[in-house]
């Protein structure tokens, strides 16, 4: 197992170093990897000092000042999305669940919208106004649905994601009204629930940073118990897991993950669907794995769908949310479509 | 894991339980040594599997007390409950993609931290397990490529890598054919002579209880209405109380262990 994880895993973090050297030279300028390379290093406590710069100052300035928060933001915000999905999967035993087909995303963008609304996002706690509002709103969305999809003390697969649905394009619409309510504020409601990472700088990432850490070491804790849970929640609970208290820490985490992303680049809809479904086929289905490689996976996946929601149609960017549903929404078809003939909603 | 000889493994006084308002299981007295084999009988909804719950400790009694090694059941741990008691339910495992290897690993998970290490070789084992059950050449094969029979034999495996000192068994062998059930049955017993463990079988199959339980349990609407050896307790009267059939009784020609022949309600 641990070696499988190592190949991968090392397999995955070339890719996706890679994959930020490319998509940070990608843009308007554009500019070649060894100078990218460069910069970045240069950046680095310890080995910058080993590096002599021969790049204009003004390719520094594109590099670490827009191009490469925005990449890394997309890393993180695609890794926890990705990490988040994996975790409702394995909880919720459901293969289509994930922080967009449940409403989270939609209910932490409410309460984000309100406070855009009113102005109130550095209200009280600062840059973390936001995030823990849409927090309280994505849990309390996620209870909702829940509740609406029980049907004694089970849940369902289809009346989960009929109740997800059900949410999403309410709260979607509780938005899109408090967009059209507002004068000043529309583009940036508008643009916040479309999903987008630009002109977000170091902050963002700052904040999102420690959400995510926790979340991965979190879940991937909880990894061999979510193995476990594959065999159905009494079985479970006979090897010795605590199944309802698995249950609400993942899903107050995936909730927690989805909240830290969404109120830095609002909703994103499909990554947590898509992500650890491909990483299934190609892995299998054990967490150990899917856990970290989710993450890697979806951060790869995002900054692609960054650089291309950026630069496909240069000036004009299109709508982050847009390109990842280009991909996810037949992607999610299929699945559906899988999912019929496995009629007892186990996992794949 | 050294107790007194005459305290029981578990005991059980006065339990009863309640969905709702109706009495599944009411004022049962029961009391298993360790090194036991239980045999539990009775019709559908006599509450055989909720006693079986209620000893696993994922239901609680609302009434009277179970006490595990004099020490009572809701006061251990789940993970501690889970080192001493194993259970094989009837539905056995689901069709999921995980290998066979790891699925019997599964059975480690109580002795594992959060880093997934136990001081214990749990690696020798699973292997030990998949050995002795015949497992080992199908260990990488998921375990939805599986017949039933062969599935039903993971469910073992994965208990038996638990190393419980009680074993729970919830009808565990409805869905195999005949060759399976004998399979199973002579499985578990091997496992039993070699390791001393406790065994508690809800049992539809009233002669495969006989054959191979020292004691029977008979539980009729929530209550105790048998207890005893297969000998005492397998009479033509004892299985008309309990089960409202009039069956014509027989002893096995090889070792004269009581067995039951249905008759025709009308001939």
């Amino acid at each position: 197992m641990s070696k499988k994880l190592a190949v991968y895993a090392s397999a995955g973090i070339a890719l996706l170093v890679l994959t930020v050297l490319i998509c940070t030279g990608i843009g308007s300028v554009s500019l070649p990897i060894r100078d990218i390379a460069g910069i970045l290093l240069h950046h680095l406590p310890w080995v910058g000092d080993w590096i002599t710069p021969d790049w204009s100052a003004a390719a520094e300035q594109i590099i670490w000042k827009v191009r490469f928060p925005r990449v890394l933001l997309a890393v993180l915000v695609g890794a926890s999305l990705a990490i988040a999905g994996a975790g409702f999967q394995g909880v919720l035993r459901n293969p289509l669940a994930d922080p967009f087909t449940l409403g989270v995303s939609s209910g932490a963008s409410v309460g984000a919208a309100f406070l855009i609304f009113f102005g109130l996002q550095y209200a009280l706690i600062g840059i973390w106004t936001l995030p823990l509002v849409a927090f309280l709103t994505g849990v309390l969305t996620l209870w909702f649905v829940m509740s609406l999809a029980r049907e004694g003390r089970k849940i369902p697969t289809h009346s989960l994601i009929l109740a997800g649905v059900v949410m999403q394009s309410f709260l979607g619409a509780v938005v899109s009204f408090l967009s059209t309510m507002s004068k000043q504020t529309i583009n940036e409601i508008i643009y916040w629930t479309m999903g987008s990472l630009a002109l977000r700088g170091w902050s963002y990432t700052a904040i999102l940073f420690p959400y995510f850490m926790l979340g991965l070491i979190f879940l991937w804790s909880r990894a061999r118990s979510l193995n476990v849970l594959a065999l159905g929640e009494r079985q479970a609970a006979h090897i010795g897991v605590g199944v309802d208290r698995l249950k609400l820490s993942v899903l107050a985490v995936g909730t927690l993950l989805t909240a830290g992303a969404v109120s830095v680049s609002g909703v994103i809809g499909f990554v947590g669907l898509v992500i650890p479904h491909m990483l299934r086929l190609l892995v299998g289905p054990d967490y150990r794995l899917l856990v970290p490689l989710s993450a890697i996976g979806g951060a790869i996946f995002m900054v692609w769908a960054d650089t291309i929601a950026r630069s496909l149609l240069a000036p004009t960017e299109i709508p982050l949310g847009v390109v990842t549903a280009f991909v996810g929404a037949p992607f999610f078809a299929y699945l559906l479509h899988r999912n019929k003939k496995l009629q007892k909603g186990m996992m794949p | 894991m050294s107790i007194d000889s005459d305290e029981p493994l578990f005991a059980v006084t006065g339990a009863g339980k309640m969905y709702g308002s109706h009495q599944a299981l009411d004022a049962v007295d029961w009391q298993v040594t360790e090194g036991d084999w239980w045999g539990v009988v009775g019709p559908n909804g006599s509450g055989k599997s909720t006693l079986l719950q209620l000893l696993a400790g994922t239901e609680q009694s609302s009434a009277g007390s179970i006490r595990m090694d004099g020490r009572d059941i809701t006061s251990y741990s789940r993970k501690d409950l889970s080192r001493m008691i194993a259970v094989l339910q009837q539905d056995g495992l689901p069709a999921i993609s995980y290998p066979v290897r790891d699925v019997v690993e599964m059975g480690r998970y109580p002795y594992q931290n959060w880093l997934g290490r136990e001081s214990a070789d749990g690696a020798a084992v699973v292997d030990r397990v998949l050995e002795e059950l015949g497992l080992t050449d199908m260990a990488e094969r998921p375990l939805d490529a599986l017949s039933g029979g062969q599935r039903q034999r993971v469910a073992l495996a994965k208990v038996m890598a638990q190393e419980p000192r009680l074993l729970l068994l919830d009808e565990p062998t409805t869905f195999l054919d005949i060759k399976y059930q004998l399979q199973f049955m002579e499985l578990l017993s091997t496992w039993r002579q070699k390791n001393s463990i406790t065994i508690v079988a809800v049992l539809h199959d009233l002669n495969l209880a006989a054959q191979f339980c020292d004691h029977i349990l008979a539980l009729r609407e929530g209550k105790v209405v048998g207890n005893g050896t297969p000998h005492t307790l397998m009479t033509e009267d004892n299985i008309q109380d309990i089960f409202r059939v009039k069956p014509a009784m027989v002893n096995h020609p090889d070792n004269g262990i009581p067995q039951l022949l249905l008759r025709r309600e009308k001939e």
